[in-house]
């Protein structure tokens, strides 16, 4: 065996736990070899002085409180703080709350962040503007083309960016809730709000919002005839209009509503409600909030086959003509001067949509 | 030798067998014969008094409440070692966790209950010179200790202060007799290198 070797069990050969014939080879290597004879010498007497190493009398009441602790209930021999529980281990827990702290605030802000609006976008330097988020409404747009009344309100409550965002979170929130395959997605939902934001900027402005005439006198409601759905307006004694869609496709209708709305100033209130009409069939239902002088504009804009109102059946020709005139159009009075309608903003008035199925 | 340890195990076995049977008095004889035992294991881990104190009367403790689970495959003494050395780490550990080093100093007298404890580190029948030289390696043996990592710390003193076999050590520690041999060897060579560094 070599030197190194022999070191490597000289511990064991010192207490005696190695086997005869490996003893009887270290014994005699030890002999002849005075490096390891010393290695062997030092550990020897390590091991004597560790034997001689001061020992503790324990006390005589010893015993005593071993008694005294058997005696207490069962526990922990410290009292474990609240500190211990929350910082110990320091360099493990402190750590981990900082991040877990950073990603609550982080998170936090995140959805708490307010909607664009358009003060700010405009602050913007040109180059980083995103001429897609623009507002769909050019504010700045000269009269004829903006041959519709858009409203001229103030522009925080015109600000189509901010339409947006707020259909945007409603979509997400109604994603959650409906039972439709199609919307119960939120990336659905999103891309949902993608092609809101492209029909916003790229909707003509149609011909139904040209300044139409005060309704004619005892006229409660109308009918107008156009498009591909069928729209029943109703001016109840209570503000709220309710406008009846006989469509096949809720989301078309739904992204139509929320869209026309928008554009128009006003935005969608509250989440669909489905629930089944006396024919058994499912009835969704919407709720906009609208300037009062743009509900007919938005029953036009849901380009309607036919509005059935108290007032009964009006020929389709009246609507499909593009004037709404004598159609019972709830517009506030024309604002007697220019400066006047910069400052009066119209009423918001709550508008009900249900959507019938075809 | 060999024969007081095999009779203290017989008489062990009694006590533990009447101690499991709710003889009180045989629990007390059982701490009184192992309370020093418990106590410098708890110190040679821990280096503090309290602390060890602490420790030793938590492994009676645990002894007690647990006696009937006691199966006897192992010697009382083996079993007592495992429990105070699992209370002495978590001690260990305890302390570690709030930056605290739980040490001793060997000039810094020991209270007791009598008073201070001297040490006699020296045999009185070393002749005075040998003493006072055996006296001063025995310091540096435990100061040399204390440096030492707690593993290797507990197996020097399992087998050199406690005086186990390997075989009792393997069962404290559950391990094989294999790595109780290596540790053994690398534990004492840590500890040469470290007397060799203070010189």
């Amino acid at each position: 065996m070599k030197c190194d070797e022999i070191r490597n069990e000289l511990s064991a050969y010192l207490d005696g736990e190695v086997a005869a014939p490996a003893r009887e080879q270290i014994d005699a290597h030890v002999a002849e070899c005075a490096g390891c004879r010393q290695r062997l010498e030092e550990l020897r007497r390590l091991a004597t002085g560790m034997a001689a190493l001061p020992r503790l009398e324990p006390t005589p009441q010893f015993l005593a409180e071993v008694r005294a602790r058997i005696s207490r209930p069962e526990g922990r021999s410290h009292q474990v703080s609240w500190a211990d529980v929350l910082f110990r281990p320091v360099w493990l827990k402190v750590p981990l709350e900082a991040l877990a702290v950073i990603a609550v605030a982080a998170t936090i802000l995140v959805v708490q962040k307010p909607p664009a609006r358009q003060d700010d976008f405009a602050a913007l330097p040109s180059e980083r503007r995103d001429e897609s988020l623009a507002p769909a409404v050019d504010l700045e747009a000269p009269a004829e083309t903006a041959a519709a009344p858009v409203p001229t309100a103030s522009p925080e409550e015109n600000l189509a960016a901010r339409k947006i965002e707020e259909f945007a979170d409603r979509r997400e929130a109604e994603a959650k809730v409906l039972s439709e395959p199609e919307v119960a997605s939120g990336r659905l939902a999103m891309e949902e709000l993608k092609l809101a934001k492209d029909e916003v900027h790229q909707l003509p402005l149609p011909p139904q919002m040209a300044p139409a005439a005060p309704p004619a006198a005892g006229v409660e409601a109308d009918t107008l005839t156009a498009g591909e759905v069928a729209i029943t307006l109703t001016n109840l004694a209570a503000p709220a209009h309710v406008v009846i869609v006989h469509a096949g496709d809720l989301t078309i209708v739904r992204r139509q509503v929320a869209t026309t709305a928008v554009r128009l100033g006003g935005r969608m209130l509250e989440r669909p409600e489905s629930q089944l009409n006396e024919g058994g069939r499912v009835v969704h239902t919407f709720r906009v909030q609208l300037p009062a002088d743009q509900v007919a504009n938005f029953a036009n804009l849901m380009k309607p086959v036919s509005v059935q109102t108290r007032g009964g059946m009006i020929a389709p020709s009246a609507a499909t003509s593009g004037t709404a005139r004598g159609l019972g159009v709830y517009r506030s009075p024309a604002p007697a001067t220019a400066a006047a309608a910069a400052k009066e903003k119209p009423a918001l008035v709550e508008v009900e949509v249900r959507v019938v199925p075809e | 030798m060999e024969r007081v340890e095999q009779t203290e195990a017989v008489n062990d076995r009694e006590l533990v067998t009447r101690c499991q049977e709710g003889d009180e008095s045989a629990f007390d004889e059982l701490v009184q014969r192992h309370q020093q035992r418990a106590l410098n294991v708890a110190w040679q881990v821990l280096r503090n008094y309290e602390d060890a104190t602490e420790v030793a009367q938590d492994a009676f403790v645990s002894v007690y409440r647990h006696i009937g689970e006691f199966r006897g495959d192992s010697e009382f003494r083996t079993w007592l070692h495992q429990i105070v050395l699992n209370l002495a780490r978590n001690k260990h550990r305890w302390w570690k966790r709030r930056g605290k080093a739980a040490t001793v100093s060997l000039d810094c007298p020991l209270p007791t209950a009598e008073g201070e404890l001297a040490r006699e580190l020296a045999s009185p029948t070393d002749a005075p010179d040998t003493a006072l030289a055996k006296g001063e390696y025995v310091r540096e043996i435990h100061g040399a200790m204390e440096r030492l990592p707690r593993k290797f710390r507990e197996v020097l003193v399992l087998r050199n202060v406690e005086e186990l076999s390997y075989e009792e050590i393997a069962v404290v520690l559950d391990c094989s007799i294999g790595t109780v041999k290596s540790r053994i060897a690398r534990a004492r060579e840590a500890l040469r290198e470290r007397m060799q560094m203070q010189r």
